[in-house]
């Protein structure tokens, strides 16, 4: 079959009308749909627009309806059309299927080998150091939400509660943050550094500007001195492929069904020869990986994950910072059409234009 | 005439020799790995191992040598194939298809909109010289060369989103399909992208048509009673327009490097949208296979513009 000749079989909601390459695709009702009532449209036309300014004035003038799911505005641009179009338009916020962070090279000084003493103390100090909270308000917009490697949400792991009281350095509440800052500095400070003498390193980061911008303001408090690379993903991506970089920033897709999906994409990315090889997992992770694949229950393969999870944040050579948000925008009242809540596992065309 | 085109088209040759190894050698030493972005998938989130890397670049013919790579890829664009996009796995021929028309019409609406403004505005400033009428087209040719075209494209955009609250319509039709369409979907990016240009062609026509409307064979249309119009129209107009019509050729090339901005922020599915996906995609024969094409065009453009000298100017021979 050849989908641009329009080729297709399925039993969805819509059928297949047009397709330009680069310019536009209509979908029009399928009304043998085997769902009573549904769906609401008539039809929908999609158009490509890759300019996201273009987007946002579109959207402004009524030429489209609802933003796609991953070219949502801004916050400064979603405030605006909604200061300008009122009620009719309706911006949800919906949580990322994926969450931004950055990775040591654990292969090579300062932040390896893996296992020396020293290393592991700087990689702790700035697990430490971070403030999440601060990362969400001044890179996300505030619209983000903290973010281990592990997902904030497997409750059956850790609650989020467990997650802020188990993990040091993860909880932003001043007071918490300011003891756990001042044990970062304790550890730098006993390994030779200070405001008189940083440790120098490099960022490299891609184009996301202020994320580097804010990591690099909150390692400066370690008294780490990083001068931050900012480049585009093809050049990112041969920085990290060559191993040529100290810390390196990490956008990750995540499987949220399920930790083995993420485990699994997780393990295969840090084999040696992976494109995102930090040295993990250790033995002690990798055994309990194994013992936990075979249990068929959550609550049997829990304290497993939780043991995995742990290992995983203490080893820090990857660390999670936040869970990017967007806003979803549409315009009007769809024939009642209600925007889902949606989370990545629910992130299907199908919530979007049939959830009542 | 013949001998002289014939000349020109062989001097084509090795300019588009220089030209492909330039692009092929520029293109070679900027950063990114063209594997790793395939890899990577288009959120660059996905994970890979080196080894699918070293296969990859293997199979793309990333591993030969940069010479090899260049015979290989300046071979097969003799025989007419521009190869295989990297990104989209498509023949690049077939992606330009489907592109070419869109920047051919915005080029074509661009220059009838330049010299329907230009020209005219040009001859206007000329004949009102240091009157307000003056000071003001100068002003804005002025304000046309000193803004670049993408920041005139975004005005244009916010001032008929914000303001206007119009758009034109979503979804390219081409003119021949949708003509009222079409039109409303090139008129407001030809204009942007005009603008510059118009600001130097009415500069260049006023500036030209000054100097021609000093010389004595004005005086003496004048004398002989002529009318101040036909005098301008037919005797001076024809000897300025000279110049303009090569910095009116030379536009054309700027024209394209304006298309890729401009057909971003219009939404205009063209070849300079196209190019700027291959760039940040590394689609390297994409890239090269465009700009060996621009080149063609600036190469025939330059020509037709000698051409038209002996047109315009009937003392001119070509030997």
């Amino acid at each position: 079959m050849d989908f641009g000749k329009g080729e297709l079989v399925g039993t969805g909601p819509f059928k297949f009308v047009e397709l330009e390459l680069d310019n536009l695709l209509r979908l029009e009702r399928f009304d043998g749909f085997f769902r009573d009532g549904l769906p609401y449209l008539d039809g929908i036309n999609g158009f490509a627009i890759p300019d996201a300014a273009t987007r946002v004035a579109a959207f402004r003038t009524g030429q489209i309806d609802a933003f796609p799911i991953f070219s949502t505005p801004t916050k400064r641009d979603a405030d605006q059309l909604k200061a300008e179009l009122g009620d009719d338009v309706v911006f949800s916020i919906v949580p990322a299927p994926g969450y931004r962070g950055f990775q040591f090279n654990v292969s090579r000084l300062p932040f390896g080998p893996q296992d020396d003493p020293r290393a592991r103390k700087l990689r702790w100090a700035v697990q430490l150091a971070l403030d999440r909270n601060e990362f969400n308000t001044l890179a996300f917009d505030g619209l983000g939400h903290l973010s281990t490697p592990y997902f904030i949400g497997w409750d059956w792991i850790y609650t989020e509660k467990e997650w802020l009281e188990n993990f040091p350095g993860l909880d932003s509440t001043p007071e918490v943050k300011q003891k756990h800052l001042a044990e970062a500095q304790a550890i730098m400070q006993a390994e030779g550094f200070g405001p008189d003498n940083m440790l120098k390193t490099e960022y490299v980061c891609n184009y996301v500007q202020r994320e580097c911008e804010v990591l690099k303001d909150q390692l400066k408090r370690i008294y780490i001195d990083l001068d931050v690379l900012v480049m585009d993903f093809p050049s990112l991506a041969v920085r990290r492929g060559n191993g040529d970089y100290f810390l390196i920033a990490v956008s990750k897709g995540m499987p949220f069904p399920d930790p083995d999906a993420f485990n699994i994409s997780f393990f295969f990315s840090q084999e040696e020869g992976g494109s995102l090889y930090t040295g993990l997992p250790n033995p002690k992770w990798r055994e309990l990986f194994e013992q936990q694949v075979g249990l068929s229950s959550q609550e049997d393969r829990a304290p497993f994950l939780r043991e995995m999870a742990k290992i995983f944040y203490e080893e820090a050579a990857w660390i999670g910072v936040i869970r990017p948000g967007v806003l979803q925008g549409h315009r009007g009242n769809w024939r009642g059409y209600v925007p889902p809540p949606m989370h990545a596992s629910n992130y299907t065309l199908e919530s979007t234009w049939l959830a009542r | 005439m013949q001998k002289y085109i014939a000349r020109r088209l062989l001097l084509f040759i090795p300019t588009l020799v220089g030209v492909s190894i330039a692009i092929f050698f520029l293109l070679r030493v900027i950063p990114g790995d063209v594997a790793q972005v395939i890899l990577a998938g288009p959120g660059g989130e996905a994970s890979y191992t080196l080894q699918e890397v070293e296969e990859l670049r293997e199979s793309l013919g990333l591993n030969d040598p940069l010479y090899l790579q260049y015979v290989h890829w300046g071979s097969a664009l003799l025989r007419g194939d521009l190869g295989t996009s990297f990104a989209t796995r498509r023949p690049i021929a077939q992606e330009l298809k489907r592109q070419l028309p869109v920047t051919l019409q915005l080029g074509f609406f661009t220059m009838v909109v330049v010299s329907l403004i230009a020209i005219p505005i040009g001859v206007l400033a000329a004949v009102k010289q240091d009157s307000v009428v003056d000071y003001v087209l100068r002003g804005i040719a002025i304000l046309g060369l000193a803004a670049p075209t993408f920041f005139v494209g975004m005005v244009v955009v916010l001032v008929m989103s914000r303001y206007l609250g119009w758009l034109p319509p979503l979804g390219y039709a081409h003119i021949w399909n949708e003509p009222f369409k079409g039109f409303q979907q090139l008129i407001f990016p030809a204009l942007a992208l005009g603008f510059s240009s118009n600001g130097l062609l009415l500069r260049m026509t006023r500036t030209q048509l000054l100097e021609a409307l000093r010389e004595d064979y004005v005086r003496t249309a004048r004398a002989k009673g002529l009318a101040e119009n036909v005098v301008i129209v037919r005797h001076a107009m024809r000897n300025a327009l000279l110049p303009v019509v090569t910095v009116g050729g030379l536009q054309i090339g700027g024209l394209f490097s304006g298309a890729v901005i401009i057909e971003t922020i219009f939404n205009l599915p063209g070849i300079g949208r196209g190019l700027i996906q291959g760039v940040f995609s590394r689609d390297l024969p994409l890239i090269e296979a465009y700009i060996m094409y621009f080149a063609v065009v600036a190469l025939v453009v330059n020509l037709l513009v000698d051409l038209t000298y002996a047109w315009l100017d009937p003392r001119i021979r070509y030997v």
